[in-house]
């Protein structure tokens, strides 16, 4: 079920942050639509794990209703069979909206990878 | 299912080797047997208790590696399944499975489990796994514990019940710590992400229910996805793999019994302890040295108790997949049945060959060839032998 953000603030700027939690490699890619349009933007992608950079933040319009889509790729080979945790914080001005912390749980598979797509609708 | 394909140099050596091998060795991929399976019975008699100890005398030593799950290892059984929890609830489920509905421990039960996983709030990020010094989160990650239970043959005999750990307590193959491999798998894997988004997905403002199309359709990018990410890892594990065949570790195991008389809690007593403990050291690029050291402690009834330890000393010279090696295994045994202790040594060297993930052709000179040698035959262990296969970590063939 896609999570339900909000409500938003329409006169600042909402910040995404992506970050991993479990010590699995986790990329990402992001997409956003506005209201009324049947068209996905590229928000943004990336990784995490390799050290050089912390939590990725995006920065998106504060518009009510607008969506964000999510895809995020978790992978261990070294543990197969073991839980992931990834979390995407949705914030403005600093402060996490209301329900803007959305965890992301799952179980790899026998390679260790697993992967997750979803959609946020904001309020 | 494993497919272990042939290299390819492999397979056009192959014949050559199966020709030239008429002093290898087929060793079994068994570990010792000092355990339940063998001499479980309270029934048996003095007779076949030392035939057993004989027998495992006999075979010295076939595998010296950390086993992989040590509770099975003592028990000395390959458990159909292993419940592998990944959350707290699901090892509550998967202990509740070990005992039957009255209150007995339940036959060919077997669970493996990280505390990490299963032990809420115990979780820790990438760059917590990759924290450089004494990290005991690292440890903590690399900590499995199981559990199983086994029945000896015969109705009337009773239950053990094994638990173990194992520990990774150092380990420069790791990939996991290694900064370009990480970057390597988080460019790959980021290739398998979808172009865009799944169409028909419904509007913020006007919420409608996801059809089962829809739910299908992502189902089946999810699963592409995976098959994806699957593909490059197993790629870049390979890779890595080959390239740290020799890399510096050392792993410690422990495992204990408890003898369950007509399977229940209440009637038990101690069955007998392992440890296992191997330290491979690096030496430059084309060589490894190995020491191997297993100390039992097996009780059952009085008669039969005896403790025994395995040792052994290897070094390898080569790569990943051709290696010359020499080693010498032995085993000393304390209290063995009929009084005093018992002892084992052997040597060999030789050379062997990769021919596919985790299977070796062995070839060679010493005790362990000649005692085993057989016309025409070609030895295929196919087991994670000195635990230096390219499995040890990565899994790849998975």
């Amino acid at each position: 079920m896609p999570a339900h953000v909000g409500p938003i603030d329409p006169t600042r700027p909402i910040d995404i942050e992506i970050a991993g939690l479990s010590s699995h490699v986790i990329a990402f890619a992001l997409w956003s639509r506005l209201p009324d349009r049947d068209t996905w933007t590229v928000l943004g992608q990336g990784r995490t794990g390799d050290g050089t950079f912390g939590p990725h933040i995006l920065t998106l319009d504060g518009i009510p209703h607008a969506q964000i889509y999510y895809w995020i790729a978790a992978s261990n080979p070294a543990r197969p069979h073991a839980a992931f945790h990834a979390r995407v914080r949705i914030s403005q001005h600093g402060a996490v909206v209301s329900h803007g912390e959305i965890d992301i749980h799952g179980t790899t598979d026998a390679a260790g990878n697993e992967s997750v797509e979803e959609w946020i609708d904001l309020l | 299912m494993d497919r272990s394909p042939l290299i390819p140099p492999v397979r056009a050596t192959l014949l050559f080797l199966a020709a030239l091998a008429s002093g290898a060795t087929p060793s079994a991929a068994q570990d010792i047997p000092l355990d339940t399976a063998e001499l479980a019975s309270d029934d048996a008699a003095d007779a076949d208790s030392s035939d057993a100890v004989r027998s495992v005398l006999a075979d010295v030593v076939t595998a010296y590696a950390v086993p992989d799950m040590p509770a099975a290892t003592f028990l000395g059984t390959t458990p159909a399944t292993i419940a592998r929890p990944a959350t707290g609830r699901d090892f509550l489920v998967g202990l509740a499975s070990g005992v039957d509905e009255n209150g007995r421990a339940r036959q060919g039960f077997a669970l493996e489990a990280s505390p990490l996983a299963v032990i809420p709030g115990l979780g820790i990020s990438l760059d917590q796994y990759r924290a450089a010094g004494f990290n005991p989160r690292y440890l903590l990650a690399n900590l499995l514990l199981s559990l199983g239970a086994a029945q000896a043959a015969g109705d009337t005999a009773p239950t053990t019940l094994a638990y173990g750990l194992r520990l990774t307590v150092f380990d420069a193959g790791d990939p996991m710590r290694d900064p370009e491999f990480l970057r390597a798998l988080g460019d790959s894997i980021a290739r398998c992400r979808p172009r865009t988004p799944l169409g028909g997905i419904p509007h913020a403002d006007r919420p409608t229910q996801l059809t089962a199309e829809l739910r299908d359709l992502m189902d089946e990018r999810h699963d592409r996805a995976v098959r994806c990410m699957g593909s490059h890892t197993r790629k870049l594990a390979r890779r890595y793999a080959r390239a740290h065949w020799n890399a510096s570790n050392v792993t410690l195991a422990y495992a204990g019994g408890e003898r369950l008389n007509r399977s229940s809690f209440a009637e038990r007593r101690h069955a007998g302890d392992r440890v296992w403990v191997t330290a491979a050291l690096r030496a430059g690029t084309a060589a490894q040295a190995i020491a191997y050291v297993d100390w039992s402690h097996v009780r059952d009834a009085g008669i039969r108790s005896y403790s025994a330890v395995t040792y052994g000393a290897r070094v390898n010279v080569g790569s990943e997949a051709v290696n010359g090696f020499a080693e010498l295994l032995g085993q000393e045994r304390f209290h063995a049945p009929g009084g005093g202790g018992a002892s084992g040594r052997s040597w060999s060297a030789g050379v062997e060959l990769r021919a596919a993930m985790s299977l070796w052709i062995s070839a060679g000179l010493g005790e362990r060839f000649r005692q085993t040698a057989r016309p025409d035959a070609v030895a295929v262990i196919a087991s994670l032998r000195w635990g230096i296969s390219l499995g040890s970590r990565l899994s790849p063939g998975n």
